[in-house]
């Protein structure tokens, strides 16, 4: 690296050489070498297992018991951290160095209430302008607790002092992200490692998070961004250091490697990226244009007629989940349903599944009666319609290996002839080469699969049962990027190969552009907007659906 | 590296270094191994009869020619042990599969059923549990009879409450699982969904807590041949051999200590090795 991408400033961090191993292996993370200053955001990039993880906790001094970890310098603030003992760490963690997790439910704990973990923070490091590194007084309590309250005000939570006497569980994701920016702020650190912050998070709270620490960062908070998606550190970091193997295989300003990528694998990172103005940067998908209404006199094969599901909440007050939902699919086209977290998109996907009766109204598949029918009469249509959801793995028996899992659905198939064992092992091993999967891979149970070969065994289940209609729930929000981008094409790739008919659940806008036609936007449990996708997202009518626009993170080029 | 390297460490996860192996737990497994081997292969063991008496060795104490010493009819002791493994491993085996069986088929339908059904029959359950295990045995015996065969039945009735709770429970969270809507999504019956999928999965846990039951059984057989509601004399039956020798303690107690030393170490062998299961956890299982 050229000096000229390091910051002249003093640093608060430097790390020389690190490297990290577990056992006699060969080294997870090696030579990985970073400095920030005051005001600065680097972001390291990489896929899971790329040691990204790994080297932001060795930073707090947080490493797994098995792993060892050697460096040459590594000052935190001026001061030597190499070699710290655990008590050592315990003025560093919190007054130096602050840590931002993924998921803010695991990290804040269910007993105690929000204002409470803030203040521990507070407790441990001394109130600001107190006697540094000293606990403070019992006689600061009140003291102590106004200054919560002033951090979760920092951090734009709306009405802190009554959110500080709420529980982790009571509060929305974006509001348990900003509790924890809160506590990881409490001991007043000059630098926060923030491993990946927002990927829990609907698009538009992702939004607000990491404007939120954009401010922060302006104000001279340094950040350490963990992340795997290229577009959300686009919005933040000043530098990026790519990470590849357990190396930093690309590192410089952002716009540099953004826009003049120099490694190969940064730029297959990049192109990976579902970028939204694909026809412009290349790699135009044909979208089929959707059935004009005069083309639709064949019946949909899919349709909601003012469909509502409640719920009863917590109070035994009934929730209403859906309401009024009405919508019609047409054979061969992929209808994208987009929406929030809570907006009512999986209960949808449940009910065209007939895994739950609607409360009000009806849906009616291949033009005859659906949601009304008694199990035991909807049985035998069942593999009409199959679902890939967005955790195959709780979706498979643990017990069964791939082969059982295809073999199973395949038993049912009653158009196909496969009776005889033999012929249902070829097609077996037929719809594990379509969805490209090797034949080794056969005997594994699914919990010794990566997430992408999960999700193609999900497929290959789904496709077993001779289906017309695929519901996507969330198909690849647990993937990594590059995974992502492989796995919508194999959807893309069965649909037009099979004709299926494809209805595509995703908080994920760019999923969503990539493969469908036609597009429904949720908010609230209504569809508040709904059109031919390009047309919707260029010009969004609905409030909401501007916001939701408006906040997907683009990698600018 | 040129500066000086210093090591970071955390503590934040759990050593897994140890796992799989532990003294009490090899110990266990030998002594079971050794029993199983007597239970089925008694003659392997000993050459002489448990029926054969001798009036010429009436209560000698442990010798070389008797290691367990004889008792009042001359019978070998050692050898009686040996042929009352068979029966006393026979009757803890037996009993637990029986009380497994009913207690899988009863829980997994209490867990599907309606809830209203569920709870009549939860009910009942609790009903049998507030009672000690051994009192419902002997209820089962008072209703039944004695016999060797009753003891086997009165032993499982008394266990399978137990059986049925653990079952349901695991269904009751088995049938929320993923996989279970995936395969009624897929059209399966759902008489396969419960064979293929339901079932399989709840047995784990109760594997481990039927070895543990093996256990207990065993304690239950033997206490109630010890009141002499099982087999009858001379029957080779630890219960039995004990019971008979408990009027000798004073005089020769070998006759009842050698039976009383092979329940325990039978007993606390089935306990250690289903608490290794247990916390080996369901990983090697599942």
């Amino acid at each position: 690296m050229s000096a000229a991408c390091l910051p002249p400033a003093t640093p608060l961090l430097e790390l020389v050489n690190l490297t990290i191993r577990f056992g006699e292996m060969p080294p997870v993370v090696a030579g990985v070498s970073l400095r920030i200053a005051p005001g600065e955001c680097l972001a390291i990039v990489g896929e899971s297992g790329s040691g990204k993880t790994l080297t932001a906790r060795s930073l707090l001094g947080l490493l797994p018991a098995e792993a060892t970890a050697t460096t040459g310098v590594f000052r935190i603030a001026g001061t030597e951290v190499g070699g710290l003992s655990e008590a050592g760490w315990r003025h560093i963690r919190g007054a130096g160095i602050g840590l931002v997790s993924q998921d803010a439910l695991l990290a804040l704990d269910p007993l105690r209430r929000v204002g409470r973990e803030v203040a521990e923070a507070i407790e441990v490091h001394g109130l600001p302008g107190g006697p540094v590194g000293t606990r403070a007084a019992i006689g600061q309590r009140a003291a102590i607790r106004r200054q919560a309250e002033a951090l979760l005000a920092a951090v734009a939570v709306p009405e802190p002092a009554e959110r500080a006497r709420q529980y982790p569980h009571q509060l929305s994701g974006g509001l348990r992200q900003r509790a924890l920016i809160a506590s990881a702020l409490a001991g007043g650190p000059g630098l926060i490692v923030a491993d990946e912050p927002t990927t829990a998070l609907d698009v538009t709270v992702q939004a607000r998070i990491l404007g939120l620490l954009r401010e922060l960062k302006d104000a001279g908070l340094a950040i350490i961004l963990i992340s795997h998606d290229l577009a959300v550190v686009g919005q933040l970091a000043d530098r990026i250091a790519v990470m590849h193997e357990g190396r930093f295989v690309e590192e410089g300003p952002a716009s540099t490697v953004l826009t003049h990528p120099t490694h190969s694998y940064t730029r297959s990172l990049l192109s990976a990226v579902l970028t939204e103005d694909l026809g412009v940067s290349g790699v135009p998908i044909a979208v089929p244009k959707p059935p004009l209404a005069a083309d639709r006199q064949v019946p949909p094969v899919l349709a909601f007629h003012g469909v509502g599901q409640d719920y009863r909440g917590e109070s035994g007050a009934r929730r209403k989940a859906v309401d009024d939902v009405s919508f019609e699919v047409f054979a061969g086209e992929c209808l994208g349903i987009v929406g929030e977290s809570g907006s009512g998109k999986t209960t949808l996907a449940r009910l065209m599944m007939g895994f739950d009766r609607p409360t009000r109204g009806r849906i009616l598949l291949d033009g005859s009666p659906w949601s009304e029918l008694s199990e035991r009469r909807r049985r035998p249509r069942r593999g009409a319609i199959q679902l890939v959801s967005q955790d195959p793995l709780s979706s498979f028996d643990p017990r069964y290996s791939v082969r059982r899992i295809v073999a199973e659905a395949l038993a049912l198939n009653r158009s196909r002839d496969l009776h005889h064992g033999s012929r249902r092992g070829d097609a077996v091993s037929g719809l594990l080469e379509q969805v490209g999967l090797t034949e080794d891979l056969a005997d594994r149970r699914p919990h010794e699969l990566s997430g992408g070969q999960r999700q193609r065994v999900a497929i290959a289940r789904a496709l077993a049962a001779n289906p017309r209609i695929l519901v996507c729930d969330e198909p690849v929000s647990a993937l990594d990027v590059q995974i992502q981008a492989r796995v919508l094409d194999l959807i893309a790739d069965s649909r037009s190969r099979l004709g299926l008919t494809v209805v595509l659940v995703s908080h994920d806008l760019a999923v969503v552009k990539r493969l469908s036609g036609r597009v429904l936007v949720m908010k609230d449990g209504r569809v508040v907007e709904s059109g031919v996708t390009a047309e919707v997202f260029a010009a969004p009518t609905h409030p909401f659906t501007r916001e939701l626009v408006a906040a997907v993170p683009r990698v600018t080029r | 590296m040129n500066s000086i390297a210093g090591a970071v460490r955390g503590r934040w996860t759990r050593r897994w270094t140890g796992r799989g192996t532990s003294a009490p737990g090899i110990i266990a497994l030998f002594v079971l191994a050794i029993l199983c081997t007597m239970a089925l292969f008694p003659a392997l063991f000993t050459g002489l009869d448990p029926l054969a008496t001798d009036v010429s060795v009436i209560l000698k104490p442990p010798s070389w020619a008797h290691i367990f010493g004889t008792d009042q009819v001359g019978r070998d002791v050692y050898t009686r042990v040996v042929y009352g493994a068979g029966y006393s491993l026979g009757v803890g085996f037996g009993a637990t599969v029986i009380a497994l069986v009913v207690g899988v088929v009863l829980g997994t339908l209490a867990g599907l059923v309606p809830r209203a059904l569920d709870g009549v029959l939860m009910r009942g359950v609790e009903i049998v549990m507030a009672f000690p295990e051994f009192l419902v045995a002997l209820f089962v015996i008072a209703v039944l009879g004695p016999g060797p065969v009753n003891v086997v039945i009165a032993v499982s009735v008394a266990a399978v409450p137990a059986y049925i709770r653990v079952a349901r429970a695991e269904t009751l969270v088995v049938r929320r699982a993923g996989y279970v809507e995936a395969a009624k999504g897929l059209g399966v019956h759902p008489v396969w969904i419960t064979l293929r999928h339901i079932i399989p999965n709840t047995l784990a846990p109760l594997s481990v807590i039927a070895t543990i039951g093996i256990g207990t059984a065993i304690v239950a057989a033997a206490g109630l041949s010890f009141l002499g509601l099982g087999p009858q004399d001379p029957t080779p039956e630890w219960g039995l051999i004990l019971s008979g020798g408990r009027n000798l303690l004073a005089v020769a107690w070998w006759v009842a200590v050698f039976p009383g030393v092979f329940i325990t170490a039978t007993v606390i062998s089935a306990t250690v090795f289903g608490r290794r299961l247990r916390s080996r956890g369901t990983g090697g299982l599942r």
